[in-house]
């Protein structure tokens, strides 16, 4: 029984970290626009699929592709700001750009089929296939480079904006725009930088994982829906809530294949009902004091 | 005046665009149609891929000797993105506005399920060479007239030959697994009737994973501890791959086995040589098991060398075959091409199609391993216990498992 939790932990921090990397994503963009970029499962695949065209049609190192990767998707982050958000953010209660993000990933998505094709493509770990043992707990090399990368990553996200300046005034930007613009930050500058940064973590996602989930089109969808469950569950607007928050969609998942493998896909959604239900700001969300 | 002047041309030249284009029409009688619905995109693209060549060659060869009295037959191909409700689209469009005489496909046991019951009510032909689910003949075996038909392994066939290695090998403990997909599901169904049929007991599952999971960790502990010493896996390839690397994860090392799935290219593509050796899959057809099949092997790789050649030999030989009959059954109902647009008559013509496909008996040029005659009125499946066998991976190279 131990052995089996303990491999179901492994396993699930593995899966969850990524979802991690990603809600990190709406995280940034969520605080200082109010939006989020519904396509960040499919900005995850292009990440995945660029890396394979660096990685193995050029042959360049994994390195090498991951930062081409990242430098891709910041590029199309701020494209996506440029023609999908700030037009559509002009009115203050707008919520169009649901709509928009939503259709630049289904644009995104055909392109990609268009320019891979739609089947799954190999992606060689850099590190070899030879599986790892943790105490009894067998894991891929791959595997636990996206634990530590991720979780790193999420942790030099959050110390880029609480000490560099850059961060500090995207992080004043989310805390009173209007303030912010007074002392001198050029707000729309900061909003570029938020979906810069947030679609570089989906690239980074991308190259992260497609060794283990293979490299395709509709590699996206899945992992972009269930970072956003994490992203709820442990409370939109704390990146601490956001990291366990995802750790614990990958963890609870595996936990409930062992008990039943037909609750393993459910249980994530049944999670975010619940708690959406009981506090709606996510686990570590603060809560919202009403003044009447 | 000018307008006017303009106007006048305009509706001459439409009014004689419209009586060229209807003298057209009784000039040139309508080309029978076929048509032709499979997945070219989405999870199982490959099959309809591999059986677009198959049934293009049997129409390329059937054209090529003349066609149907004096013109080619046309094809008309979808794409049912492996979604069943697209199949239910497509198959309704040929029915109703393309006017084909029979339809080859699907390749998706789901969207086989879906399309069925409209070619059995709107009484069409419909050849299926590749969809393995026993449900699709079998659903309307009792009907007076079944017009569901079959060039390829159902799922109980396939079964039964791993139950006949699990017999022969003595093997005790059994762990059943499937996809969370429609034709997982048949196929547990299946795989626990015939095993209980044989008495053999399930250790481990049914156990469900969905077809893009990346993790089976937790449904391969469960089958490590009851200690099972043989497994049954309804999975895809891209899953199947990543079954046997989670049962590296956990180290648990017994041999394995799936459906013809597991011997399909993308399979070895994703899992390298290492990871797919020693996995077992039943299939129907080698390469070089009949003269037939090597003349036709070496004629796909010629036709299609600029697309891999022969690259998924199964699904390419059952469409070929099935197509053919098709087509020869078209010789024997021998229709009218002036008359089908005459909808009663082309109801009568689809009728004929069927009776005809099922009376073949003088069909020995099969590359599968059919026999002359593969179908009969209580019968729908023209590859049987007979045409299967279980076949092994080995050093990236398929052979028949000992």
């Amino acid at each position: 029984m131990f052995v089996k939790i303990w491999q179901a932990l492994v396993s699930g921090l593995s899966v969850g970290s990524i979802y991690a990397l990603i809600a990190q994503g709406y995280y940034v963009t969520y605080i200082t626009t109010g939006a989020l970029n519904f396509g960040q499962g499919e900005f995850l695949m292009i990440g995945a699929l660029f890396g394979v065209t660096c990685y193995i049609t050029l042959g360049l190192p994994y390195a090498v592709a991951v930062v081409a990767s990242v430098v891709l998707l910041s590029a199309m982050g701020a494209g996506l700001e440029r023609i999908a958000i700030r037009t559509t953010l002009r009115h203050a209660l707008s919520l169009s750009w649901v709509l928009s993000t939503v259709a630049v990933s289904i644009i995104v998505r055909n392109a990609a089929v268009q320019i891979w094709g739609p089947e799954q493509v190999k992606f060689p770990s850099p590190f070899g296939d030879k599986v790892l043992r943790i105490g009894e707990a067998g894991i891929f090399p791959q595997e636990l480079f996206i634990i530590f990368g991720s979780i790193g990553t999420v942790l030099l996200v959050q110390f880029f904006l609480k000490r560099a300046v850059l961060g500090k005034a995207l992080t004043a930007v989310a805390h009173n725009r209007r303030a912010a613009a007074v002392m001198g930050i050029d707000v729309q500058r900061m909003v570029v930088l938020a979906f810069v940064l947030s679609s570089a973590l989906a690239g980074l996602g991308g190259v992260l994982i497609a060794p283990i989930t293979f490299a395709w089109a509709y590699m996206g969808t899945v992992p972009g829906i269930k970072a956003f469950a994490a992203a709820i569950i442990g409370g939109l607007e704390n990146p601490i809530g956001i990291l366990i928050g995802g750790l614990a969609v990958g963890v609870l998942e595996q936990f409930f294949g062992i008990i039943n493998s037909n609750l393993k896909e459910g249980i994530t959604f049944l999670f975010v009902l619940l708690i959406l239900a009981v506090r709606p700001t996510g686990l570590m969300g603060r809560k919202e004091i009403e003044k009447v | 005046m000018r307008a006017r002047g303009w106007l006048q041309t305009a509706a001459v030249g439409a009014f004689a665009w419209f009586a060229l284009a209807a003298a057209g029409e009784v000039l040139a009688a309508e080309p029978v149609k076929i048509g032709f619905s499979v997945s070219l995109t989405g999870g199982t693209d490959d099959y309809g891929k591999a059986a677009m060549m198959g049934f293009k060659l049997a129409l390329k060869e059937y054209n090529a000797k003349g066609g149907y009295k004096g013109q080619p037959v046309e094809a008309v191909i979808y794409d049912d993105e492996t979604k069943p409700a697209k199949g239910v689209e497509n198959v309704t469009r040929l029915i109703t506005r393309d006017n084909v005489v029979a339809i080859v496909g699907p390749v998706n046991s789901g969207v086989a399920l879906a399309i069925i019951d409209i070619a059995q009510k709107q009484q069409i032909t419909l050849m299926d060479t590749i969809a393995t689910a026993e449900d699709i003949i079998k659903r309307y075996s009792k009907e007076p007239k079944n017009y569901i038909f079959r060039v390829s392994l159902n799922d109980g066939i396939q079964t039964s030959f791993m139950i006949d290695y699990i017999q022969k090998k003595g093997l005790k403990k059994i762990g059943l697994m499937h996809d969370s997909t429609g034709w997982g599901q048949s196929g547990r169904d299946t795989a626990l009737r015939l095993m209980k049929e044989a008495n053999i007991p399930v250790s481990a599952g049914p156990e469900v994973f969905d077809q893009n999971d990346t993790d089976m960790t937790p449904q391969l502990t469960k089958m490590k501890e009851a200690n099972v010493d043989f497994i049954i896996a309804y999975s895809l390839a891209p899953a199947g791959v990543q079954i046997a690397k989670s049962m590296q994860k956990i180290g648990i090392a017994v041999p394995w086995t799936g459906t013809w799935g597991l011997l399909a290219p993308n399979f070895l593509r994703l899992g390298g040589k290492d990871l797919t050796n020693g996995v077992m899959a039943v299939t129907s057809y080698t390469v070089d098991h009949s003269e037939n099949a090597k003349k036709f092997h070496a004629w796909v790789d010629k036709e299609y060398a600029a697309d891999g050649g022969d690259f998924w030999p199964v699904a390419t030989a059952q469409t070929y075959d099935g197509t053919r009959l098709v087509l020869r059954a078209l010789d024997k109902v021998a229709p009218d091409p002036a008359r089908l647009d005459d909808r009663a008559y082309m109801k009568e013509v689809r009728q004929k199609m069927r009776d005809a496909v099922e009376s073949i008996d003088d069909f020995t040029t099969a590359v599968t391993k059919m026999k002359p005659r593969p179908f009969a009125p209580d019968n729908h499946e023209s590859l049987g216990r007979d045409s299967g066998f279980l076949a092994i991976w080995r050093d990236g190279k398929v052979v028949r498992a000992q």
